[in-house]
């Protein structure tokens, strides 16, 4: 396993230099399923072409980005993803896909073997049909990602089950989590469910309890320790800034949009009309966002418990209609982490 | 990778490696971030990071230069006695290809 200190001396140097080392890159809002959680919203323009991207993906290795996130919409709804992720691989990306893997059958899960895919990401609500596939309203969903990740372990691929947690499977995740652990997979849970990106809150209505992040938080197999996420906050660059938007990470959009982060998506500049080196070095909206810091929040500066605090200006944005506003549940969830570290020292 | 090469070559066998190319491993990924060669072997997820002289090494890396090539360019760009060059380099190349980072071939490498 590596060493957190040269894994985060790695990300320390590309958020203080602004080197764009990481990257979401949305192939598709095309998707198989529709789940009633999904913050996608559709758009009537053309995707980019399969040598737009080529192109994009070149200069975004020009510029020193190495970790490339294929995601969606479904990603194997494009006929040529294929082609796509072979010529990132041969771009020495290190490449994470996160798909609903029901479109996976076992050519593909060999050539993704084949491509050397560093891991797939699969979303799974449930442990059962019956919840999953209520989440994802297409009956045989879940039958159909299960048998993927069984086609994926068999050729050695490494996978992680990624779970966003709400109303319906929160009772559910710990059965979950024995699942991937009986298939030899990985398995992430995320506690927070985010609004559409056209601001509609309506995915909102499923977000769990403030009693219910408290159970998770303190459940050994959902959290890291608070010891370890306290070491990152303040011996970094993310001392005082919020989060590598803008300073490390980016997300581009089928459309060819340039956000700093699939979470905040602030059109900064469109890969079809400008190049990624002018549009992450020189876009207003870019250094706008780049020059933002949490300690320029006062009721931020002055808290007790912002050494626990995941600030996400995305969040803040859709939630409280301005990225320097902290959505409540921030604190509510920082207060949270302080307690059980408290609790964990005496 | 030649098992029965590697195990034949203590540093006294340095003028065989000097004749064979370098291929980095399709088993992984890097970046040259801030003049930094970043490595990450996707077998073990274990990420290395190369000082200048090392990036400079990996940046020759291609399938096609032989080693040879590439202790001269060091010597020359670096100011460094060839001797010197030669010695450093074979070091880093055997490490690299006992960890499975590179591989060793008499003749330069077809892309397929």
């Amino acid at each position: 396993m590596q060493k957190a200190g040269l894994f985060q001396s790695i990300h320390d140097k590309a958020a203080r230099k602004k080197i764009p080392i990481s990257c979401h890159f949305d192939l598709t809002h095309h998707c198989n399923l529709k789940c009633i959680h999904c913050y996608v919203v559709h758009d009537d323009r053309p995707e980019l072409s399969t040598s737009e991207i080529k192109s994009i993906l070149e200069q975004i290795a020009e510029e020193g980005t190495l970790y490339l996130t294929f995601s969606g919409g479904e990603i194997l709804s494009r006929k040529d993803f294929f082609e796509i992720a072979a010529h990132a691989r041969k771009l020495h990306f290190v490449i994470r896909l996160i798909t609903n893997a029901t479109l996976l059958d076992a050519e593909a899960a060999a050539r993704i073997a084949a491509l050397h895919i560093n891991q797939v990401n699969i979303s799974i609500y449930g442990s059962t049909s019956e919840i999953h596939d209520r989440i994802t309203t297409v009956e045989g969903s879940f039958l159909k990602s299960l048998k993927a990740i069984e086609l994926l372990v068999k050729q050695g691929v490494s996978v992680r089950i990624g779970c966003v947690l709400m109303k319906q499977n929160i009772n559910d995740y710990r059965n979950i989590f024995a699942m991937a652990e009986k298939m030899g997979v990985l398995f992430q849970a995320d506690h927070r469910l985010t609004p559409k990106n056209n601001g509609d809150i309506s995915p909102m209505l499923y977000r769990i309890s403030d009693d219910d992040i408290e159970k998770v938080f303190s459940d050994p197999s959902f959290h890291q320790p608070p010891d370890v996420h306290e070491q990152i906050k303040y011996d970094s660059a993310f001392s005082e800034i919020p989060c590598g938007a803008s300073h490390m990470t980016f997300s581009i959009s089928p459309y060819g949009d340039i956000y700093p982060c699939v979470q905040l998506p602030i059109n900064c500049g469109n890969l079809k009309e400008q190049s990624f080196h002018d549009i992450w070095y020189h876009s207003q909206e870019m250094i706008r966002i780049r020059s933002f810091r949490v300690p320029d929040i006062p009721e931020c500066a002055a808290c007790s418990v912002r050494k626990f605090c995941t600030y996400c200006i995305g969040l803040a944005r859709i939630e409280a209609g301005d990225i320097s506003t902290p959505s409540k549940r921030f604190c509510t969830e920082a207060g949270i982490l302080s307690k059980l570290r408290e609790g964990k020292q005496q | 990778m030649n098992s029965t090469f590697c195990q034949n070559l203590p540093y006294g066998g340095v003028l065989m490696l000097n004749e064979y190319v370098v291929k980095n491993n399709e088993r992984l990924s890097y970046r040259i971030i801030d003049g930094e060669a970043v490595v990450v072997n996707l077998t073990d997820s274990v990420f290395h990071t190369l000082n200048p002289v090392a990036t400079f090494i990996w940046q020759h890396i291609d399938g096609h230069t032989m080693v040879k090539d590439i202790v001269s360019r060091i010597s020359s760009d670096f100011d460094i006695d060839p001797f010197t060059a030669e010695k450093d380099c074979v070091e880093f190349i055997s490490e690299l290809v006992r960890k499975n980072l590179l591989s060793l071939s008499p003749t330069p490498v077809t892309e397929s």
